[in-house]
């Protein structure tokens, strides 16, 4: 036991130094920042996407591609966590204590902040998801606090809280969240279409916006929903499936 | 106020990984968050803050909390 | 220079976390840790040129550069989307093995 917690810390060290060896000197190097992109971004990047938040200006704009890309691996993150918490197994060591684990959630103060805080919360993160293309924000935060607002419901359901007053605030059943992402996610597909038709120069869908005459800023709008309904709808479906797991 | 952040930042993380109890070490990885998203505003980089603050403090959170109530809450070794 | 170092020492106590911790959820910590290291490095680094959020419009003044920020928004998604599969997977294998510790349960696999 000794050996190998000596075998332990000897790895340790050896792997901090071979690690502070490689990353110092580049963590530590005092290059100067280039400062082109920037320049660049500040001159040409509300023409070229129609966004005055230049981070929204980048990744819908510019690099909407990669946006996409990223999608696909949340999606396909998503898609494995929820398969693994619901499929079913051999369970030799856990389950001896299931029925006491949720029973430290059912307190008052949780009931009234969580009842009280979810709308508020979830109209937070649809104006974070409506307005980044001009403030702070976007589909990824917007689509987080949205998923925030939704676990707030959740924890409210499983202790009684606002289900108790509106059952229709529980509607939120994990079929209709599942099908959200799905819709949410063809949109993403379907907005980029005008991107693939300009080729490799996907920014000009600002272009392309004005020349059907609407406004330049549009596509970034219409990403900046269909993402933050995807990435909402997805992560509120994983931690719902957490938080009730074990309720049956 | 950036490096006084940052140290906190470490000492959190550190407790994080050195603390017995591994809901503590959620809860504290929560504050590091927190910390760290303060920092970003102060870095002028609202967005990432937005998404800090979102993330850390409230997702992973719970999905930290999840896995420690699923299997176990102390670290054995 | 202080704030640099204090990064890379985050980021170093991540990784001898990750290499030293047998608990699989502290090794989920540690992931989690190096990625917010990474992220604070990338922020800081590139708020170094400006002294205004990338927002046109507003008060005059330098833009901070926002292509760091416009990546490390997406590594923060990433990070969380790791941190995810990575505990969902310890739960798997703590409901098959009844263990978290990575050295027991590289015996267990092992032994079938």
């Amino acid at each position: 036991m000794t050996g190998r917690r000596t075998m332990n810390a000897l790895g340790g060290a050896i792997a901090a130094v071979l690690s502070l060896a490689a990353v110092a000197p580049i963590v530590l190097a005092d290059a100067p920042w280039p400062r082109a992109a920037r320049d660049l971004l500040a001159t040409a990047g509300l023409e070229d996407t129609g966004a005055s938040n230049l981070v929204s200006a980048i990744y819908l704009g510019y690099r909407a591609f990669d946006t996409l890309g990223e999608t696909i691996v949340l999606l396909a993150a998503l898609a494995g966590s929820v398969s693994l918490i619901v499929a079913e197994g051999s369970s030799r060591g856990a389950g001896k204590n299931l029925a006491d684990k949720a029973k430290p959630l059912h307190t008052e103060i949780v009931n009234v902040i969580a009842g009280k805080l979810a709308p508020i919360v979830l109209l937070f993160g649809a104006y974070v998801m409506l307005y980044g293309h001009s403030s702070p924000g976007g589909g990824f935060q917007g689509g987080v606090v949205l998923a925030s607002g939704i676990i707030f419901i959740a924890i409210g359901r499983r202790s009684g809280g606002l289900g108790r007053i509106d059952p229709s605030l529980t509607a939120f059943g994990h079929a209709s969240l599942a099908r959200i992402e799905a819709a949410a996610f063809s949109g993403i597909l379907l907005l980029s279409f005008p991107g693939v038709g300009r080729a490799v120069e996907a920014f000009r869908v600002a272009a392309w916006n004005r020349g059907l005459g609407i406004p330049a800023v549009s596509t970034i709008i219409a990403l900046n929903v269909a993402i933050g309904l995807k990435v909402g709808a997805g992560v509120a479906l994983m931690c719902v499936l957490m938080l009730g797991g074990n309720d049956e | 106020m950036t490096e006084l952040i940052l140290f906190l930042v470490c000492v959190g993380s550190a407790y994080a990984l050195l603390s017995k109890d591994l809901l503590h070490g959620a809860i504290a990885l929560s504050a590091t968050s927190v910390l760290s998203a303060l920092l970003f505003f102060i870095l002028k980089a609202p967005d990432v803050a937005i998404t800090e603050a979102a993330v850390g403090a409230g997702v992973s959170t719970v999905i930290f909390v999840w896995a420690i109530r699923e299997t176990e809450r102390k670290d054995r070794s | 220079m202080i704030a640099r170092s204090l990064i890379l020492c985050l980021f170093i106590t991540g990784l001898v976390g990750l290499t030293t911790r047998r608990n699989l959820v502290k090794k989920a910590y540690a992931l989690s840790i190096m990625n917010s290291a990474v992220v604070l490095l990338f922020v800081l680094e590139g708020s170094g040129i400006g002294d205004k959020a990338p927002l046109l419009g507003g008060s005059p003044g330098v833009f901070v550069d926002p292509v760091p920020q416009a990546l490390m928004l997406t590594a923060i998604v990433v990070g969380v989307c790791v941190s995810a599969l990575a505990l969902t997977i310890a739960y798997r294998l703590h409901r098959i093995y009844g263990t978290l510790d990575a050295d027991e349960l590289k015996r267990l696999v092992g032994h079938e």
